[in-house]
């Protein structure tokens, strides 16, 4: 083997811990990115499989029961291309930490069913007093072919048998939706729950785009029939897909991130590199070597780095995708398959794992092989800097700062190629270290402030629109309870989004009136409405104007009366809050006047065991009555919301522990360079009687500068760039409002010292062991 | 190069001149400094600290530029050329030693050797083992080729650099201070290395502030604050 060949390799293992670092520094990149591009790729591949949105109905009609021989007469209807009726019972299961939502369909014909089709996956379809549930469901309790499961019908339970699960197409896991899925043979639920007849009806249309036109035909058709219409769903979920889309995108951004980090760190580790060994530079060139020779010797010092790199980090990476497709399979309840690893992602990932920090290293290694040989032999030792840090002498001699520290400080300028990469890196890492608790703050803060509107201590929910009497007079045996209001929610459609039509009672006392512009319902009012702040800023209307939205069988045109502060209804796509007497949206609706779908509690021992009192009783009253409700507490429906967001957080912790460890790499490297050149410096020093530690606090010293500087520049830069990625990932869930609390900037400077700290200790205390009689002689 | 080895000047300095220019002043580091190298001789550069010796032991290798003058090196005016060009040139034309041996650390004595020749370019590959054991035998350390520069002594090391400056069988071999760094004794078993290999056809020109080791030159020039103060030997002016 050639010698400059065998230079590589020694040169390589030399100095194990920094190629260590700088090996998994690359690694981190590229596992990232592989990761994300196969999980994101398989993803999308068994959405697009798996959603099969032809599988989906176009439009959904939930009803009061009726008979099935409906059918015939929509069949019949233009645009109408299948229908299907069905029994559908919202029930709840009880599980061993209390009971959950469960939604039953009665399917007649289990062969031929067209719309939401499902496989069977294990067991057997349903027979008498069985169940087949979503195989999903076993996120929400564990539950085996052959278990009896306890299912709440009419006050009472019953025990079902489970006799196998299903997957039903494009359905989120049952896990996501905190709700069960199960199916009946329809007889067999009739007879369970004595729901005579079917109650919701399936079409798919032969024209998707007429959807609306055509649910406002057959809106027309159930009236004339004399069925009462509970609720209408016009169009397919696509929700999933985008959410999906979005934190791939996201996680993509961060991946880069990680990448870029990389390609400083590896500037970093190669400038320390031929910095080290600019006096061998100068030996080669003596012995003949030209500068080409000498840049591809460190280039393919580099190469070995980003091999070493690239081949764990896609080794791992196809490990990570495999982990990460496993995971929102599961959160998606989509048929993953075998695991696809695309050849040209593994080129990819190979081309930037090995080109990156091939071009990265080229500017540094061109810049630090041009050294002439005199330059290079001329010795260790203070060189060049000592100059620039000169008139600094006179600031800190004026402030007297001890000698030690001034040499910490003023070996800053001493290297500032060197000392601006490092200061970058350690930026970045603030930043982003900026932007994560600031992106978790706002989500925090908007979270808290959603339901400030809304003052209830427990909600009341049914499937199904019901008279407001019937909860009324449930309720009104429950003890504790201090105000009771009914509310009830429509999703509507404007030419800038999906609006939240909200009926709320003109007397609210529950609902907290936070006008911002006009004023609230006064008797008298019709079609009048009052939108949310966000509404206004996003349609530009005020008080005054009118706002047109429909339905999927109405549309009304009402005009604006105030304005006010309400967090609920946002969302990618959405509009805001229209609020509403309750009695104008059921008109809108066609419902009955008095029907409710919510209604809000005041409990009057608001503390938390009250609270939770208060809702077991509640939920344990209407059930004995046969209301099948859901009921959450102001407490329980924060921590949901908040626990939706944990994905996010958990992704956006990791990219900050990724990019501080970049970042204490970075610093590390400089810090081990500056001790290196220094070692001279420190013999003197030591000789001087600087003890080991005087000599690690003129490093840490330097190491520390570096933070707060790098701190000052992220308090400049950081605040915009966090504003920048909470508008980015506020697309991905729901866009909130940017938040910043000023003690984060502490927290900021906290962790930035703590990547000082780590990054300084092994430098730090390699320099207080230099012995003085190895320092002051050559090698 | 081009020389009649028996009479022609194989280095002449004329009228070399380096100045170093700071923000703040101007420092003469050689003045006008000219001489001649005879074609087999011991060449001593003899002057105390200061006297701007290794800065022209420097010119003559091509290490470091004159601010003005020439220096002609086996019939070549190497100021005129590259770094790249100097840095070829040098890989077959000279062998250096330096005081502080500079060996490349992670390299053994012999991959020491062995990078010398793959630099240099001058023999075949299949050629190259051979010739790194002949230099070391050379200096006496065939046994010693796969021992790393930590684990020999100083007059080891200086051996080492010897026989990778011998590598390509270079005419000329310039050492700065190569006794510098190094006890009396062996000192004297090094220069005796050097005085050998003058005895073999080599040029050995080496800067030294040490009379006695000066005295033994078979030519010699003497510095003083950057210019020339005597010459003696059988020198030749160009």
């Amino acid at each position: 083997m050639r010698a400059s060949t065998v230079k590589v390799f020694k040169d390589i293992f030399h100095r194990q811990l920094r190629t260590t670092l700088t090996i998994v520094g690359i690694a981190i990149g590229i596992l990232g990115l592989s990761a994300i591009n196969i999980a994101s790729n398989q993803i999308r591949s068994s959405f697009a499989y798996t959603s099969d949105l032809s599988a989906q109905p176009d439009i959904q009609f939930f009803t009061a029961p009726t008979s099935a021989s409906l059918v015939s007469v929509l069949q019949h209807q233009p645009n109408v291309q299948v229908v299907q009726a069905e029994g559908y019972v919202p029930t709840r299961w009880t599980i061993p930490s209390g009971h959950i939502s469960l939604n039953i369909t009665g399917i007649e014909d289990f062969q031929h069913v067209q719309i939401n089709k499902f496989e069977l996956v294990e067991g057997n379809l349903p027979g008498a007093n069985q169940i087949l549930l979503e195989s999903s469901d076993k996120a929400l309790a564990n539950v085996h072919v052959g278990d009896q499961i306890e299912v709440s019908v009419r006050g009472t339970t019953q025990k079902l048998t489970v006799s196998g699960f299903a997957r039903t197409r494009g359905r989120p896991s049952s896990g996501l939706l905190e709700r069960g899925l199960g199916y009946m043979d329809e007889g067999d639920l009739e007879k369970l729950f004595q729901t005579p007849g079917v109650n919701n009806f399936l079409f798919q249309l032969h024209n998707y785009n007429q959807r609306n036109a055509t649910a406002r035909q057959l809106a027309q058709v159930f009236e004339q029939q004399h069925v009462l219409v509970l609720d209408i769903s016009v169009g397919h979920d696509d929700e999933t897909s985008a959410l999906a889309d979005g934190l791939f995108g996201t996680m993509r951004v961060l991946s880069i991130i990680a990448i870029l980090l990389s390609i400083f760190l590896l500037l970093g580790t190669v400038t320390a590199l031929v910095t080290e060994q600019l006096q061998i530079i100068g030996t080669m060139k003596t012995l003949g070597a030209v500068r080409g020779k000498v840049m591809r010797h460190y280039l393919s010092i580099v190469l070995v780095y980003g091999i070493a790199g690239t081949l764990i980090g896609l080794t791992l990476g196809v490990l990570g995708g495999y982990l990460l497709v496993s995971y929102f399979g599961n959160l998606l309840n989509l048929d993953i398959g075998a695991l696809d690893v695309p050849p040209l992602l593994i080129v990819e990932s190979v081309a930037i794992g090995i080109g990156v920090p091939l071009l990265a290293a080229a500017l540094p290694v061109y810049f630090g092989t041009r050294i002439t040989v005199r330059e290079a032999l001329s010795g260790y030792g203070l060189d060049g800097g000592g100059q620039r840090g000169g008139k600094w002498g006179r600031v800190f001699g004026f402030l007297a700062i001890p000698q030690t520290i001034q040499l910490g400080v003023r070996s800053l300028f001493r290297k500032r190629t060197r000392a601006l990469l490092t200061l970058i890196t350690l930026t970045i890492a603030g930043s982003a270290f900026l932007a994560v608790q600031t992106t978790t703050y706002s989500f925090g803060t908007f979270l808290d402030q959603v339901f400030t509107a809304y003052h209830f201590d427990v909600l009341v929910s049914v499937p199904n629109p019901e008279p407001y009497a019937r909860l009324q007079q449930a309720l009104a045996n429950v003890q504790g309870i201090g105000k009771v209001e009914p509310l009830i929610w429509s999703d509507v459609d404007t030419q800038w989004g999906t609006g939240l039509l909200t009926g709320v009672q003109p007397g609210t006392q529950l609902y907290q009136k936070q006008l911002v512009a006009g004023r609230w319902f006064a008797a008298g009012d019709q079609s009048a409405v009052i939108i949310s702040q966000d509404a206004a800023d996003k349609s530009g209307l005020g008080v005054g104007d009118s706002i047109s939205f429909h339905g999927a069988v109405s549309s009304a045109s009402w005009h604006i009366i105030g304005i006010v502060k309400d967090y609920n209804g946002i969302g990618p796509g959405s509009l805001g809050v229209l609020l509403a007497p309750i009695a104008e949206v059921n008109a809108f609706r066609r419902l009955p006047q008095d029907f409710v779908q919510t209604v809000m509690v005041q409990s009057r021992d608001n503390s938390s065991v009250g609270v939770n009192a208060l809702a077991t009783r509640i939920d344990t009253i209407l059930s004995s009555t046969g209301i099948q409700a859901n009921i959450i507490t102001a407490q329980q429906q924060i921590q949901r919301d908040q626990n939706e967001f944990q994905i996010l957080y958990a992704l956006l912790y990791t990219v900050v522990v990724i990019v501080a460890l970049v970042g204490a790499i970075g610093l590390f490297n400089t810090l081990a360079m500056s001790v290196l050149e220094r070692r001279r410096e420190i013999g003197i020093l030591r000789s001087m009687g600087a003890t080991g530690r005087k000599v690690a606090q003129v490093f840490w010293t330097e190491g520390l500068t570096q933070g707060i500087f790098s701190w000052l520049i992220t308090l400049a830069l950081g605040i915009p760039a966090a504003y920048g990625f909470v508008l980015l990932l506020g697309n991905i869930p729901v866009p909130v409002p940017f938040a910043f609390d000023m003690t984060n900037l502490i927290w900021m400077l906290g962790f930035i010292i703590v990547v000082v700290t780590i990054a300084s200790i092994g430098p730090a205390w390699g320099a207080a062991r230099v012995k003085v009689v190895q320092t002051l002689r050559y090698e | 190069m081009v020389l009649d080895r028996q009479d022609d000047p194989l280095v002449q300095a004329e009228t070399v001149t380096k100045v170093i220019v700071n923000k703040s002043n101007e420092t003469t580091i050689l003045d006008s400094v000219s001489f001649t190298v005879p074609n087999g001789s011991l060449f001593a550069i003899n002057g105390p600290s200061g006297s701007g010796k290794s800065t022209l032991l420097n010119m003559l290798t091509g290490i470091d530029r004159p601010t003005s003058g020439r220096i002609v090196f086996g019939g070549e005016e190497i100021r005129k050329m590259s770094e790249n060009k100097l840095a070829q040139w040098r890989g077959k034309h000279v062998g250096i030693v330096f005081q502080f041996f500079q060996l490349l650390p992670t390299l053994t004595a012999q991959e020491n050797v062995l990078l010398a020749l793959e630099l240099g370019g001058l023999l075949p590959r299949r050629q190259w083992s051979a010739r790194a054991k002949e230099c070391l035998e050379m200096v006496d350390l065939a046994s010693y080729a796969k021992r790393l520069p930590s684990e020999l002594s100083g007059g080891q090391q200086q051996r080492v650099a010897i026989a990778r400056a011998l590598a390509n069988d270079p005419p000329v071999l310039v050492a700065d201070e190569p006794t510098g760094n190094l006890d009396s004794k062996t000192a004297l078993q090094v220069f005796g290395l050097l005085e050998e290999l003058t005895r073999r056809g080599k040029t050995v020109i080496y800067v030294t502030h040490d009379r006695d080791l000066a005295a033994r030159a078979t030519e010699r020039v003497d510095l003083l604050d950057g210019r020339v103060v005597s010459r003696s030997g059988a020198l030749r002016m160009g």
